[in-house]
């Protein structure tokens, strides 16, 4: 009874530490449940998708003309086939939305009513979709935000028997290859015009080389007690009847999946990181609460224990009002996060493109804060264990005294300015009042910081050259007449306009190297990639360079030998050196045209044209389509689709994130700042009226405490910029290589380290003077000894 | 004739208690003369101290007026108070009151710092030559909590003073004080007094009022008397004593 007396006293006495806990702890239970529950919602909603659509382990998108019976018979009798699925397809390689062009082959499947049909607004599915008509077609959720498709939007596509239009009449929920992530697509159209369609390009005697073409997707479902990983099984079955080299590409619904929660799964992992620095922060600010406590309330505890409450209790006393506020706190946070899920599950449903419940992961919440305050507990154990070292007798004869200032420092204090002289001597007499403090600006800027390095790397143009991509003003597609001889004859006329320009050919496909399939761009010049970390570009014919992704997928590295193999022939390869691209989320090598002509004939598909000045670009345009008009089409680079939709949905993703960031740190900063300005006005109550008594007004008295809380985040603010400078690109690094940045090389420039902790100290400086609003009521009078 | 310093009229100190008033202070009609050392006694709670923080416009009275110059400190805000602490007023309290993380010195000179008419050097000057008078100037460097009572009292005189105060308040200044820094710290005000500083001061402490020129005695918030003393001497203490004594009695001391 004389504890629960004792607690509901402490809490009604301290509401605003014990508020700030709750609050600190709702944040952060906030902060996980939803990102934790969002993405339960989307792994559920893809097992569900996948069920709903009967995909395979694997799925091989495979020429009609490469696949034989036999093929087929290999594959449903390996032993760790359970079954196949075969669907006939169309792959499409030349097609526009609306007025965009795509860039990425499509495969058109006939609408057999297999996959859900979300509704106009993409909220819910509907129950009884509407079959197809002729000229309609279904699409893929993802391609309303790519393209700003919509219904009734028109669809062109290029056939032997020139273009064809189709209607969208509706969005699919397609779980394999639907993602905003997945540049390839499926489409589906009514039965008669795949039948007729497909007729058409069966005829065609150049099916193998036209826009339009037949091929098959074949589902491979691995079976239950196999025990290959996907890899292996995908690895095996290659061996057996080269599937995965005759393929137009595979994919497994493992590495779909991995696309498709690309974002789900980024985010979440640069929540978690943020948490477990809030968490350190709550463990600041606990801390501090408890010392400050013992302090300000040195007299009272003792007076408890000389009444003989033993040093346990009193600490049960914090122990459990510690509890009641973190257990408080991780409920709202769970109840708060009930719209919260609701909200992101909508904002990731154009990007998954699958229907995401919207439900919280309540289990996992409720262990996550259990374990949170378990931490939290140990903590608050150990902190208060200075309880302890209280003595009775000196406390009632008010023997606190000592413990203030204890480690006073000799600057001196100057008439100008006063005010900020003041303030360093209140951190400098007290300085371990404020480590927590700079601590929490520190991990803030820190992680803020960290942030805007990520906001600034991921902008569109940053991150097309760091990370192993090309650009350029204007580009060029080769035809099936371009041939690898036009490669320096164009460039010499390029070369004629604009001599510092640089032409570069590429060709994508998927290879295998050493009996993985990876993505392979072939380049003519794969010296121009401006990613690389180790070793040298490929020179000669017999070398290669890959990521570090694929480095130790394959478990080789610079100067290791390799055998890749593609259409059918194979060749050894020397890795020269390693480099960093997001392509296929980094799980891809490079190599010439020379090194790939040793497995096949591959000619370019496209051509980037660089520039030294931008006016140029309509003449060069212009010449190369006059002068090479029979083997390429040439044109300025203008917004394109899928890559301007993905590196805008970074931008606005990047510009949540540092939102959310940026929000949680100002709140954050409120708390920690509003706690240590509370306890530090109780300690310092009689100083203040001192001052007052002196002459100082009341605004002079708050600036001092603004002034000193402004000192302490700019301490923070330089260990936060030198934290980042030492850990932001490891971080980052470690976050990011996922989506095949395995080594992001962070650069802390003036303006990124400038702006988060300015931000901080701007809060601590205007936080810290309005929660010292409390001066204007110490009176002088309380001075006075009656 | 004396010159008024600082005058009360009507003034009034009342609480609310338990839905009724109390009635500190009531209708106190008193004038502060230039030069004197004017003492306030009378019992406990009769309000003497609320009748000096009144005064010195650190706390504001219910009703009636304290004029200092042309000004009314009743209505003056709270930052024309504050430039009247470190210009015109001075106070020394009972329990010294020196900030605790500022060295003897800083404590004296941080008052001075605000005043926007002396440099910092001349701040520096006058408060090394208060140490000095006060006798403390080997221990300016220490913090409050390293030095004595008597030292940080004499201390906080210094501090009182640093800016040449026109009106010197005190509050029981040697109430936590041993009969010996109790001596010292009253040779210290007298010697201020004795040099023109006036000075008001509340007491209960016999030996402190001897030092007064002029003594207030106070009972259930109204001056019910005075008395009036030829500047202090050492040498007349005694027959000081006895009729500051005969006179207490009289106000049923």
């Amino acid at each position: 009874m004389e504890i629960l007396t004792l607690l509901i006293a402490n809490i009604r006495h301290k509401k605003g530490a014990f508020v700030s806990i709750i609050l600190l702890m709702m944040l952060i239970t906030l902060s996980f449940s939803v990102t934790v529950s969002n993405n339960d919602n989307v792994s559920d909603g893809i097992r569900r998708a996948h069920i709903s659509a009967d995909t395979g382990a694997l799925a091989a998108f495979i020429a009609e003309n490469e696949l034989d019976d036999n093929m087929l018979n290999i594959l449903s009798e390996n032993e760790n086939t359970e079954r196949i699925r075969d669907e006939k397809a169309l792959a499409l390689l030349s097609y526009k939305i609306e007025d965009r062009e795509g860039n990425s082959p499509y495969f058109l499947l006939k609408w057999e009513n297999t996959l859900p049909v979300f509704d106009e607004r993409l909220s819910e599915f509907e129950t009884a979709p509407e079959t197809l008509s002729e000229g309609e077609i279904y699409v893929p959720a993802a391609l309303k935000t790519v393209y700003g498709c919509d219904i009734g939007s028109k669809i062109t596509i290029n056939t032997k028997n020139g273009e064809e239009k189709f209607t969208v009449k509706g969005f699919v929920e397609d779980p394999f290859l639907g993602s905003m992530s997945i540049g390839i697509k499926q489409l589906f159209i009514s039965e008669g015009d795949f039948n007729r369609l497909y007729s058409d390009a069966a005829d065609d005697e150049n099916a193998a080389v036209s826009l339009l073409f037949p091929c098959r997707i074949i589902h491979i479902f691995q079976a239950e007690n196999s025990t290959l990983s996907v890899t292996e099984f995908k690895k095996e079955l290659n061996r057996e009847c080269l599937i995965v080299d005759l393929s137009l590409f595979t994919q497994s619904r493992e590495s779909s999946d991995e696309i498709t929660t690309i974002f789900t799964d980024t985010g979440t992992k640069m929540l978690c990181v943020f948490v477990l620095l809030l968490i350190i922060i709550i463990m600041i600010s606990i801390n501090h609460s408890i010392v400050t406590t013992i302090e300000t309330e040195y007299v009272s505890l003792g007076i408890l224990k000389a009444q003989g409450f033993t040093e346990n209790r009193i600490r049960l006393i914090y122990i459990i009002q510690y509890f009641c506020a973190l257990a408080a706190g991780a409920v709202l946070g769970i109840l708060a996060s009930f719209p919260l899920t609701k909200a992101l599950g909508k904002l990731f449903q154009p990007i998954t493109g699958i229907m995401v419940a919207t439900n919280i992961s309540v289990g996992k919440c409720l262990l996550v804060s259990a374990g949170i305050i378990l931490v939290c507990t140990i903590y608050i154990i150990i902190a208060s264990r200075k309880i302890g070292r209280i003595s009775p007798v000196r406390a009632i004869s008010g023997g606190a005294e000592d413990i203030y200032f204890d480690s006073p420092a000799n600057i001196p204090i100057k008439k100008e300015p006063l005010s900020f002289f003041i303030a360093l001597r209140q951190i400098t007499s007290h300085p371990k009042a404020y480590i927590g403090t700079a601590l929490i600006a520190a991990i803030l800027i820190f992680f803020m910081i960290t942030v805007a390095i990520l906001a600034k790397g991921m902008s569109a143009n940053s991150m097309i050259e760091a990370f192993g991509a090309l650009n350029g003003q204007a580009q060029a597609t080769p035809n099936n007449n371009f041939e690898l001889s036009d490669i320096s004859a164009t460039e010499s006329s390029i070369k004629e306009i604009d001599e510092n320009a640089s032409a570069v050919f590429s060709s994508t496909t998927y290879m295998t190297i050493d009996e993985i399939e990876m993505c392979c761009t072939v380049y003519s010049k794969p010296d121009i990639l401006k990613s690389l970390q180790k070793g040298r570009a490929p020179l000669y014919d017999n070398e290669i360079m890959i990521t570090e992704i694929v480095s130790e997928e394959i478990g080789k590295a610079v100067g290791d030998n390799v055998t890749v193999s593609y259409g059918g022939g194979n060749a050894e390869y020397m890795i020269t050196g390693i480099y960093q691209s997001v392509q296929d989320l980094g799980r891809c090598f490079t190599m010439s045209f020379e090194a790939a002509s040793k497995l096949c004939d591959i000619t370019p598909d496209t051509m980037y044209i660089t520039l030294s000045d931008d006016s140029l670009a309509d003449s060069t345009v212009k010449m190369l389509n006059e002068k090479y008009g029979d083997i390429l089409e040439a044109e300025i680079t203008e917004k394109n689709g899928y890559a301007d939709s993905m590196t805008e949905l970074i931008d606005s993703l990047m510009n949540v994130i540092t939102g959310v960031i940026y929000s949680m740190s100002a709140v954050f900063a409120l708390v920690a700042v509003h706690m240590v300005c509370s306890k530090a006005f109780l300690k310092e109550r009689r100083d203040l009226g001192i001052y007052k008594s002196l002459g100082f007004t009341s605004n002079k008295l708050q600036l001092c405490f603004a002034l000193r809380f402004l000192i302490i985040s700019v301490i923070g603010g330089t260990i936060g910029t030198a934290l980042s400078a030492a850990f932001s690109d490891r971080l980052l690094s470690l976050l990011l290589k996922n989506i095949g940045i395995s080594c992001f090389n962070a650069r802390i420039t003036v303006f990124t380290a400038a702006v988060p902790v300015i931000l901080i100290c701007l809060c601590f400086f205007v936080l810290a003077y309005v929660s010292s609003g409390r001066v204007k009521k110490v009176e002088i009078r309380e001075l006075v000894s009656e | 004739m004396k010159n008024t310093i600082l005058s009360a009229k009507g003034l009034c100190k009342s609480f609310a208690h338990n839905g009724g008033q109390i009635h500190i202070l009531s209708h106190v009609d008193m004038e502060l003369y230039k030069g004197d050392f004017t003492v306030i006694m009378g019992a406990s709670g009769s309000g003497k101290s609320t009748l000096l923080y009144a005064l010195s416009g650190m706390d504001r009275a219910t009703a009636g007026q304290v004029m200092y110059g042309e000004s009314d400190l009743v209505k003056m805000n709270e930052k024309g108070l504050a430039e009247l602490r470190h210009t015109d007023f001075g106070f020394i309290f009972q329990q010294m009151h020196l900030v605790s993380n500022l060295t003897l010195f800083e404590n004296i000179a941080v008052p001075g710092y605000l005043n926007k008419d002396k440099s910092a050097e001349q701040v520096k000057e006058r408060t090394e030559k208060l140490l000095e008078q006060m006798n403390i100037s080997h221990i300016k460097t220490h913090l409050p909590s390293q030095v004595s009572g008597g030292e940080q009292q004499r201390c906080a005189i210094a501090r009182a003073v640093i800016n040449e105060p026109k009106l010197l308040f005190a509050d029981e200044p040697t109430g936590a004080l041993n009969r010996k820094n109790t001596t010292e710290v009253l040779d210290l005000l007298t010697e201020l007094n004795q040099s023109g500083q006036s000075i008001l001061m509340v007491t209960h402490d016999m030996r402190a009022a001897l030092r007064a020129t002029r003594i207030l005695y106070i009972a259930d918030g109204k001056i019910i008397g005075e008395l009036t003393l030829p500047p202090y001497s050492p040498d007349e203490e005694k027959s000081r004593e006895t009729q500051v004594n005969a006179w207490l009695n009289s106000m049923e001391w």
